[in-house]
């Protein structure tokens, strides 16, 4: 291999190795900072000898074993060993004069669990929800400074600060290295689960046009949700979000019109649907709820992708049962957003004069006033049942409300169509939620 | 998508032995556990298939099963990762699919995206032919 060829080898083998590393780590200096030194400094030692002797056959165990020597070194020099050998002493059954041995054994257990501790700690509620995602994409997702501060649009120096900061936050409130159990573990792993949904809605929102690494994202999430399923598979809301995440990630390839335009979820192609990942979204949909138990937010709103994405054409969709999972997350997850899809879904469901009876239940509600969607999806129904003078208004209302140009053209122009009699077709093509 | 090669042995339905099935769950346990594997599956042997010969406007059926067993597709992996790179790593570490001391050999193909179809009268025309149809 050309060194060229072994340094892009050793990137590589870093973004696969490096969070089992860093966790493996952690759990033996304690330090979350410290940890991540100590595997930079195996990398550099990697950079160093592997255009030599080429790629080692187990390159994590060879990274692991660089960073352990290190780890020996610097406790050595801090006169830390013996201290660290009585707090280690706790955890093994015998105790031993070889100190190495110590440590080899205390690194090697559980690296899978380590990894898990690693998330949770990373997703620390101390910590602000910007620190949580740049922590966690730097350490259990590998991407580099640089990646997340595109992926994000803010500068580099930025993601920095908070990954230093939410560091110190960790040291300084003495924040365990542990899997939560009990009472807090449900808190904890929504705060795992909000940080990867948050990082997929990023890339999710990116629109045409943006920096290729906003899209990207949506992969990221999605592996990390995919490590997450496989470290709890007795957590459903987890293989919930999975499967929400593999689903919205199917319609990538239909979300996007030929000028560049969103298109709505109702007017995509589905031969555009990414299959596989359907059926992935739906074999992890089954694994939710084979757990059985109520159905958590992220689950929830997965059977309800589930039920777009099993219909092969959008008049096929399933309104009833979707309106029904709205009701369900409505009780578990309240937001008027949810309470304005369900009067979609209703609508849709059951017909126009129901699905307006439950728009109008939210026209008071102070989060929507300036909201253009509430008008829009009024304007739709009463496109629907003929009262296009009020449809119009309606629309109109939508249009000033909107910041983005193309949605207020589209909205306009609906606004035009009530002119004359019905010109509605079909489906509604009214835009409730990132599509 | 990472294809791997046949052999006799896969070509006459032979169950791998213990610690080729071994390595192979292994392996595809850690994609798994690293959220990378999309999809996996063995092909039964070709006695079980067929071939379709396209020729002077015309097919032909042909059943198998087909010789050169070291060029028929025994199996396939497909992965999502960010980089050629990050693919020929996990490549790298495939188990050898015939055995360690065996003779064997996989092939690693990238997958085309929408984004990689360079625009064309011929694309488009495709692109619009889904949207008429669709319903």
């Amino acid at each position: 291999m050309t060194a060229t060829e072994v340094h892009r080898a050793i990137d590589a083998v870093w973004k696969i190795e490096s969070p089992r590393l860093i966790a493996g780590l952690t759990r033996f200096v304690r330090d979350v900072g410290l940890a991540e030194d100590l595997a930079q400094d195996a990398l550099v030692a990697a950079l160093e000898q592997w255009p030599e002797s080429g790629v080692p056959n187990n390159p994590g165990a060879w990274l692991m074993a660089a960073a352990k020597h290190r780890a020996i070194d610097l406790f050595r020099r801090r006169k830390l060993l013996e201290r660290k050998h009585e707090e280690l002493g706790y955890e093994l059954e015998t105790a031993r004069d070889d100190a190495t041995a110590d440590l080899d054994r205390a690194l090697d257990d559980d690296i899978g669990d380590d990894l898990l501790r690693l998330l949770f700690t990373a997703c620390h509620p101390a910590l602000p929800t910007e620190g949580r995602v740049a922590l966690t994409l730097r350490l259990v997702g590998g991407l580099t400074t640089g990646e997340i501060a595109r992926a994000f649009l803010v500068p580099e120096p930025t993601i920095a600060q908070r990954i230093v900061r939410a560091k110190r936050t960790l040291a300084d409130k003495r924040v365990l290295f542990e899997v939560p159990r009990g009472e807090e573990r449900q808190a904890r792993l929504s705060s795992v689960l909000e940080v990867i949904y948050l990082v997929f809605n990023e890339g999710y929102s990116a629109t045409a046009g943006d920096d290729w690494m906003r899209p990207a994202l949506c992969q990221d999430a999605l592996r990390l949700g995919r490590i997450l399923a496989e470290l709890v598979p007795q957590e459903p809301d987890v293989h919930g979000l999975v499967a929400l995440m593999e689903i919205q990630s199917s319609r990538a390839g239909a979300r996007i019109g030929p000028a560049g335009e969103p298109v709505l979820l109702l007017d995509q192609d589905r031969a555009r649907w990414d299959q596989l990942l359907i059926r992935r979204g739906l074999a992890a949909l089954t694994r939710a709820e084979a757990l059985g138990g109520a159905l958590g937010p992220y689950t929830l709103q997965a059977a309800i992708a589930a039920c777009h994405a099993r219909a092969r054409a959008a008049d096929e969709t399933d309104w009833g049962r979707i309106a029904a999972l709205y009701a369900l997350l409505a009780r578990l997850a309240p937001s008027p957003i949810v309470e304005l899809n369900r009067a979609v879904a209703i609508g849709m469901a059951v017909g126009p004069e129901a699905g307006l009876a439950h728009v109008d239940t939210l026209t008071s509600e102070p989060s929507l006033k300036r909201y253009h969607l509430l008008p829009s999806v009024r304007g739709d129904l009463l496109e629907k049942l003929g009262r296009f003078d009020e449809a119009r208004a309606e629309f109109e209302r939508a249009a000033s409300l909107t910041r983005n140009a193309r949605e207020r053209a589209l909205l306009a122009q609906r606004a035009a169509r009530q002119a004359g009699p019905a010109a509605s077709s079909g489906t509604a093509a009214v835009k409730t939620s990132n599509p | 998508m990472i294809i791997v090669k046949g052999n006799a042995e896969t070509e006459a339905g032979a169950m791998p032995p213990e610690d080729l099935f071994t390595a192979m769950a292994d392996y595809h346990d850690q994609l798994a556990r690293a959220g990378v594997l999309l999809d996996a599956s063995g092909l039964q042997p070709t006695s079980k298939g067929a071939r379709i010969k396209y020729s002077g406007g015309k097919r032909t059926v042909i059943d198998g099963p087909f010789a050169e067993a070291k060029e028929l597709i025994a199996g396939y992996t497909l992965i999502q990762v960010k980089s050629r790179d990050e693919a020929m790593e996990w490549a790298r570490r495939f188990p050898a699919p015939h055995g360690e001391t065996a003779e064997g050999e996989i092939e690693i193909r990238q997958l085309f995206e929408l984004d990689d179809f360079a625009p064309s009268a011929a694309v488009e025309r495709f692109r619009e032919m889904e949207t008429r149809s669709k319903k």
